[in-house]
């Protein structure tokens, strides 16, 4: 495979399963998950708390611990040289090249991922001596050069700054240059705009829109906020109880959503501008019940207790599969054709 | 408003000192909350959005005097808060009571969900003792839990059911109102929603009223008759929740608005620009200048006032005309 072929996956996930815990008691976060991206594609995963969604990141970086959890299936990248890599098997001191080089990862706490007490200016240096081999002096240039491109007023002093002394939107700033300093093909942003303030995250979310169009790479954004999916992404995952259970482009699955769950989760949302319904306030459509506990999920379908179309010996009956509905759409339901036949 | 509010907060002002060295010399002051006026009706739901730093949060604390403020006024049924005395104080708080943000750090663990509704009725001696089991399953009922789950202990619920017993509890000695301090950020899309609806439908039964804090603005919309945008410690505009959101009049308001992901696209953004700036050293004139598109020179020489823009509807900008 050559390194400018476009068409091919820049990374191929197949029947990804994390489970935590040992033998007596079990956990799976992850179940199944199987998923591609192209080069350049903007991917959102989204999910409520336990969905899985933050293991999925995780494991595609390799960073969950071994003896923590079982780390189960295929994770195959693309490297910048164009070779592929089984991430899963990879041992640590390759996976070490991989991150930061091919994949980077930013997370929603910036704080916790910097060190406290070194500069800003240590911590991206480091990064760009360690993955890009600079020199001292090239790596203070692109350093600039980097916190210049995300918008960080008086750049050079942010160099000598400490993590506490910035803002959690410059954090989250400085976070995304050290993240783009080693110019990895594939982000891994994790919720990175859920600690801050709407003002602040319309302006981050807007760099990492323009970051992605200047440098090409791809992006999965790691979310439970849908009202961001379709400010950033062009296809969606949707995640619950550890599996996908819809995948298609933002505009298919937004508009006429077919599982149940991501219909529930899109009515669930409260919409500005939508309380009002003829001078009359609405409610908000909530869905009953709870996140299903991951060491003891239903039978059948995750969803078949909190579904308003649940059937009885269907659903709680077998596991319905990730059919492939239309091309690029893959919806995780026994009885979504006829459910939508029903509607139309 | 047609009767007398039932919370009335007047010039409402809270700096907190900054000292440093061995002397703890006065070395500035972080203004928190500074110059805020506003009412609330014995069954009105009031939002009061805002930023990190706005302020929202003071502002709710010292509307049940669980801080002291530096100035101003609170009244509650036409009565000086800041003059009650301890019997007083203790009479008060039957009549208003705080939900928080995280229930898990609002509910002790070692106590049955039992023991943790039934504390203040127990603390106030407000029933005897026997007629308590009764009172908390009642309550259970109220937010909407099955009455066994007094027995259990907070560590086996959900947030959801957690945020649930929290609003029980707050509800036990039958308040005519309540602060919420975000009391669904913490929780997930599908419970938030559950949450709210509980809100709004003991609002509705109960004739409760509430101060909704949030920064979340399409949840007041749904939940609150009218809503307050405070920023850097002061009020920006307040008006009725369907206006506000529709039809903003401070460029603040517009921007907040503006910003809020929704899932369709098409809406028109507004992006502003920096960061909130530090309250010890806040603008001068308008504290919103340095980042508002609109600014001009009058922006920075005069504190804009509150106007009224519309029927209940209040604005504090110099720049009304443009908007």
């Amino acid at each position: 495979m050559s390194f400018t072929d476009d068409s091919a996956a820049l990374l191929t996930v197949r029947d990804l399963a994390v489970v935590f815990g040992r033998a007596a008691r079990l956990t799976p976060a992850v179940r199944g998950v199987s998923f591609e991206m192209r080069r350049h594609e903007v991917v959102a995963l989204v999910g409520e708390s336990g969905s899985g969604k933050s293991t999925t990141g995780l494991a595609l970086l390799g960073l969950i611990t071994p003896g923590a959890a079982a780390v189960k299936g295929s994770i195959n990248l693309a490297r910048k040289d164009g070779t592929r890599l089984e991430i899963a098997k990879l041992p640590e001191r390759l996976l070490r090249q991989v991150r930061g080089n091919d994949v980077a990862m930013i997370f929603q706490e910036p704080m916790s991922a910097l060190d406290p007490i070194y500069t800003i200016g240590t911590q991206i240096s480091e990064a760009l001596r360690v993955h890009r081999k600079m020199s001292a002096r090239e790596a203070r240039a692109e350093s600039l050069r980097l916190l210049t491109l995300l918008d960080i007023p008086s750049p050079d002093r942010c160099l000598t700054n400490y993590p506490h002394e910035l803002s959690g939107g410059m954090r989250q700033r400085v976070m995304i240059a050290m993240a783009l300093s080693g110019r990895p093909a594939l982000l891994i942003a994790d919720e990175p705009t859920t600690a801050l303030d709407v003002t602040i995250q319309a302006q981050i979310v807007d760099h990492l829109k323009a970051l992605q169009h200047q440098t090409g790479m791809a992006i999965l954004f790691v979310t439970h906020d849908l009202g961001l999916v379709s400010e950033i992404a062009s296809r969606v995952l949707v995640m619950y109880a550890g599996q996908i259970v819809e995948e298609g482009s933002v505009e298919q699955v937004f508009k006429r959503p077919r599982m149940p769950y991501t219909q529930a989760l899109m009515r669930s949302r409260p919409r500005l501008g939508r309380g009002y319904q003829g001078g009359v306030k609405k409610k908000i459509a909530a869905i009953p019940g709870a996140v299903p506990n991951p060491a003891a999920l239903p039978r059948g379908c995750s969803f078949h207790p909190r579904c308003p179309f649940f059937l009885p010996n269907v659903c709680d009956a077998a596991e319905p599969p990730l059919e492939v509905t239309e091309p690029g759409w893959r919806v995780r339901c026994m009885r979504w054709r006829e459910l939508e036949e029903r509607a139309a | 408003m047609t009767a007398e509010p039932l919370l009335k907060i007047e010039k409402l002002r809270k700096f907190y000192d900054i000292r440093r060295g061995m002397f703890s010399r006065l070395v500035g002051q972080v203004q928190a909350v500074n110059d805020v006026s506003f009412e609330i009706g014995s069954h009105e739901v009031l939002g009061l959005a805002g930023e990190s730093g706005s302020g929202k949060t003071t502002i709710g604390r010292a509307a049940l005097r669980l801080v002291e403020p530096t100035s101003g006024s609170v009244r509650f049924e036409g009565q000086e808060i800041m003059a009650f005395d301890r019997t007083e104080l203790r009479a008060f708080r039957r009549k208003a009571q705080i939900v928080f943000q995280d229930p898990y750090a609002s509910i002790d663990p070692t106590m049955t969900v039992g023991e943790v509704i039934s504390e203040p009725l127990r603390v106030q001696k407000l029933l005897p003792r026997s007629e308590i089991p009764e009172r908390v399953e009642k309550l259970l009922v109220d937010v909407s839990l099955p009455s066994h789950f007094a027995r259990r202990r907070p560590t086996e619920l959900s947030g959801g059911q957690r945020q649930r017993v929290v609003i029980a509890r707050a509800l036990a000695v039958e308040p005519r109102f309540i602060v919420a301090d975000e009391p669904v950020s913490a929780l997930d899309v599908s419970i938030q929603a559950q949450v709210i609806n509980l809100l709004e439908d003991l609002k509705a039964r109960l004739g409760l009223a509430m101060l909704f804090i949030s920064h979340d603005l399409a949840v007041m919309e749904y939940l609150c008759d009218r809503i307050a945008i405070v920023y850097l410690g002061r009020l920006m505009e307040i008006g009725p929740s369907n206006e506000m959101v529709t039809a903003p009049k401070h460029p603040y308001t517009e921007a907040l608005i503006s910003a809020v992901p929704d899932p369709v696209r098409g809406r028109k953004r507004i992006i502003l620009k920096g960061d909130v700036p530090r309250p010890v050293a806040p603008p001068s004139g308008c504290v919103f200048r340095t980042r508002c598109p609109y600014a001009a020179p009058v922006c920075a020489a005069e504190v804009p006032t509150l106007r009224e823009t519309g029927p209940g509807h209040w604005t504090a900008c110099h720049r009304n005309d443009v908007l």
